[in-house]
């Protein structure tokens, strides 16, 4: 697990090639605290900032194969290593490393190699005959990997920042990223929160030859493939297995524990498997609103872990958000990444370098509410005009008070009416949802047809395979998710950058490649039958976590929102800094937002915020701090350099 | 003392205006388009408007009037809140 960053360029000499790739590494050094090593070949410079977690000794890289052929760096775990050791008798060339490994693998097959790969990665792979450059990211997009191309160069690294102190120059923010941050929540395709900077998907390598890029997609989301159903496991097994095959490692474990039943699950098998109390990790609000800590109470004392719990101010989101950004380097529509990179922080201050996470759960079990509204939909849209029917939907929101309060509800049920009988429409599940992008945009200079919701809709839709149209429109939502807010939310603002911010790394067994697989072969009615959500994960716990935890309907991690801005000294300093920018920004409507400003300071008024104007806010706020930080990835604080290795290759 | 048609759309327009960043910064509102077509109101908006004009006219407004049609647009709005104020009088 590290940092990894990398330039191809044919006319830097040896001297400015390492001045280059010295900074480039030196600002993610965050990343991987354990090592830096760097490697300089004539046309080719490759960096890693090594977070050993994994044969400490042997694991060092990049490294230059020894036929000499290849220049190789990865970050991240390779899961199934010792296997395909044993697959290809590997053992007999002295493989005992994740990165001797890819170098054997690869000379055999090639780009192909990538399949046979299980486990959370970011690889760098250069062919010093052939001036070849691969590039191959993980199948969910756990582990990062950022790229720039040039006329003369095409740089890449694990973090945006890093590519900047290449370039030397300051990056714009991208207002394509705030349109889709408003519509989907997230960043889609390759396109990230700065022009001309992009992203490796999740599931495609890339081939950079002689000035010209091809990317390729090497996996498919096996519920896509499969709809022959004939599975009907105990899902715990299948959990416990992966958890088995990803405590992978030489420093140890912990876990977070949310309270929800999925990081509850997973404490639990990793406390069954280790057979002694392990640490877990938590977060706590002041605000009660957010907090879940009788929850974690509950299911703390069924594991007898060793817990560490943090309280989270509002006053800590408020002087947090600005580093917080600097590590997602994207535009955020709420502030829930802030407590994750302090709870991060605090697993490194117990001496944890890894930590398991419940992340995936919800779209790989069907655990998410907006299944629930896609069901309760389908059944509505049979007859329309029952007034029974939509009264589902306050069973699903039973915590919102627009569907508690009947009168309230008489007008938000209307909202969901409104899209009902397009069942024929491809993104059906989320219509309600994206329907809010008529609103949130006004806040934004977004008139150009390029950011109308059709044309995002379409680039979103292009990114698909073609077997997309014709799945059964619940699985077409797991894949939105999963494409959306999944890889381009939860695990990387709110997971990678937040958890290597300070050096530890996420493990995700929910995304476990085999564990997928297993639970392509189930249907989504076994997963959640009726309105019975992730329903295959409580009944494989029913009996063994406390009742409370299993049958728990689903409580979503949030935190505080914009208010926390407006209720201390501290919070209206960065809202006035962020008014003083609003007139170099010609990305954000500054009408909308002075009046959205005057609106939140008018405590007769405040009370009435929606849930969009929160989201405004913060995206808002967001590009104003991207701004000023990416700025300063110019400039590098080199006053604790560390010991850097060099090697040179000619 | 009467409390004329114009009075009421001024305190509609006002309330708007105050409370609602997006309205806040159009010069003519549309008065017979619907404001939740047009992005500038949401759910959220029109339950906000209810207990606003409950409060400032003391007016009922039934559950069933709460919909879509009846809070679509400025002239609809008014015609309903005419309609209330002028029956309790």
């Amino acid at each position: 697990m590290c940092g990894i960053a990398g330039f191809f360029h044919k006319s830097l000499s040896f001297d400015e090639s390492k001045m280059k790739i010295t900074s480039m590494i030196e600002n993610i050094e965050h990343r991987g605290p354990d090592a830096t090593n760097v490697v300089i070949s004539k046309f080719f410079s490759s960096a890693t900032a090594r977070l050993a977690i994994e044969k400490i000794k042997e694991g060092k890289q990049p490294i230059i194969s020894e036929s000499k052929k290849y220049i190789l760096s990865f970050n991240g775990e390779i899961f199934n290593y010792k296997d395909i050791i044993n697959k290809y008798s590997f053992q007999s060339k002295n493989v005992n490393s994740e990165i001797k490994l890819l170098e054997n693998l690869f000379e055999i097959k090639g780009t192909s190699f990538v399949n046979e790969l299980e486990g959370q990665f970011a690889i760098s792979i250069y062919d010093l005959q052939k001036q070849v450059l691969y590039l191959f990211r993980d199948r969910f997009g756990i582990r990062p990997l950022f790229y720039q191309i040039n006329k003369k160069s095409f740089i890449y690294a694990s973090e945006i920042k890093s590519i900047s102190a290449f370039s030397k120059e300051i990056f714009n923010t991208n207002i394509k990223s705030i349109a889709s941050t408003s519509l989907f929540w997230s960043n889609i395709n390759k396109s990230t929160s700065f022009e001309k900077i992009y992203q490796l998907q999740p599931g495609h390598y890339l081939t950079y030859k002689n000035g010209n890029l091809e990317i390729n997609k090497y996996w498919e989301n096996p519920i896509l493939l499969n709809d022959d159903y004939n599975n009907n496991p105990d899902f715990s097994q299948i959990l416990q297995d992966a958890l088995k095959r990803q405590i992978h490692g030489e420093v140890g474990f912990s876990s977070y524990l949310s309270g929800g039943i999925d990081s509850s699950a997973i404490a639990y098998l990793l406390t069954k498997i280790q057979n002694s109390p392990i640490d877990t990790f938590s977060i706590q609000f002041e605000n009660k609103e957010y907090d879940e800590t009788d929850a974690q109470n509950k299911i703390q004392k069924v594991i007898n872990s060793n817990h560490y719990a943090l309280k989270i101010s509002d006053q800590d989101i408020v002087e947090n958000f600005e580093r917080v950004i600097n590590h997602s380097e994207a535009h955020l529509f709420r502030t829930a990444p802030v407590p994750m990179y302090l709870l991060s922080k605090k697993v490194k201050e117990v001496g944890h370098k890894v930590v398991f996470t419940g992340e995936g759960a919800d779209e790989v079990l069907l655990g998410y509410d907006i299944y629930g509204e896609l069901k309760i939909r389908q059944f509505w849209s049979k007859f329309p005009d029952s007034k029974i029917r939509p009264q589902l939907l306050q069973k699903l929101y039973y915590y919102l008070p627009q569907f508690k309060n009947k009168r309230y509800f008489q007008i938000t049920k209307e909202f969901y009416r409104k899209n009902l009988k397009d069942l024929s429409n491809i993104f059906y599940s989320h219509q309600v949802r994206w329907n809010q992008y008529n609103v949130i945009k006004n806040f934004f200079n977004l008139d150009q047809d390029d950011f109308s919701r059709e044309k995002l809709e379409k680039e979103l839709l292009e990114n698909f395979n073609k077997r997309f149209n014709k799945l059964e429109v619940i699985k077409r939502a797991q894949l939105i998710e999963i494409d959306t807010l999944l890889s381009g939310y939860l695990l990387s603002s709110q997971g990678d950058r937040m958890t290597m911010a300070h050096g530890v790394e996420g493990r995700y067994p929910y995304l476990d490649d085999k564990l997928n697989l297993e639970l392509a072969s189930i249907s989504p009615q076994s997963k959640a039958p009726c309105l019975k959500l992730k329903n295959i994960l409580r009944k494989s716990f029913k009996g063994i976590l406390p009742n409370e935890i299993v049958n728990r309907p689903k409580f979503a991690y949030q935190a505080p929102e914009a208010k926390v801005f407006f209720n201390n000294k501290k919070g209206l300093t960065i809202v006035n800094e962020f008014i003083d920018g609003l007139s170099n920004n010609e990305k954000l409507n500054k009408d909308s937002f002075i009046n959205l400003i005057s609106k939140f300071k008018n405590p007769d008024i405040s009370s009435r915020l929606g849930f969009r104007e929160n989201m405004a806010f913060i995206i808002g706020l967001s590009d104003h701090f991207l701004k000023k930080v990416s700025a300063n990835w110019l400039a590098i604080n080199n006053s604790n350099r560390k010991k850097i290795n060099y090697e040179y290759f000619n | 003392m009467s409390i004329s048609i114009k009075q009421i759309e001024d305190d509609l327009l006002s309330y708007l205006k105050k409370g609602n960043p997006i309205v806040a910064k159009i010069k003519d509102i549309p008065k017979d388009k619907s404001l939740v077509e047009l992005g500038y109101i949401d759910s959220f908006g029109i339950i906000d408007l209810v207990t606003y004009f409950e409060k400032k006219w003391k007016i009922k407004i039934e559950n069933e009037e709460i919909t879509p049609e009846c809070f679509g647009s400025i002239n609809k709005i008014l015609e309903l809140l005419e309609k209330k104020i002028l029956l309790k009088k």
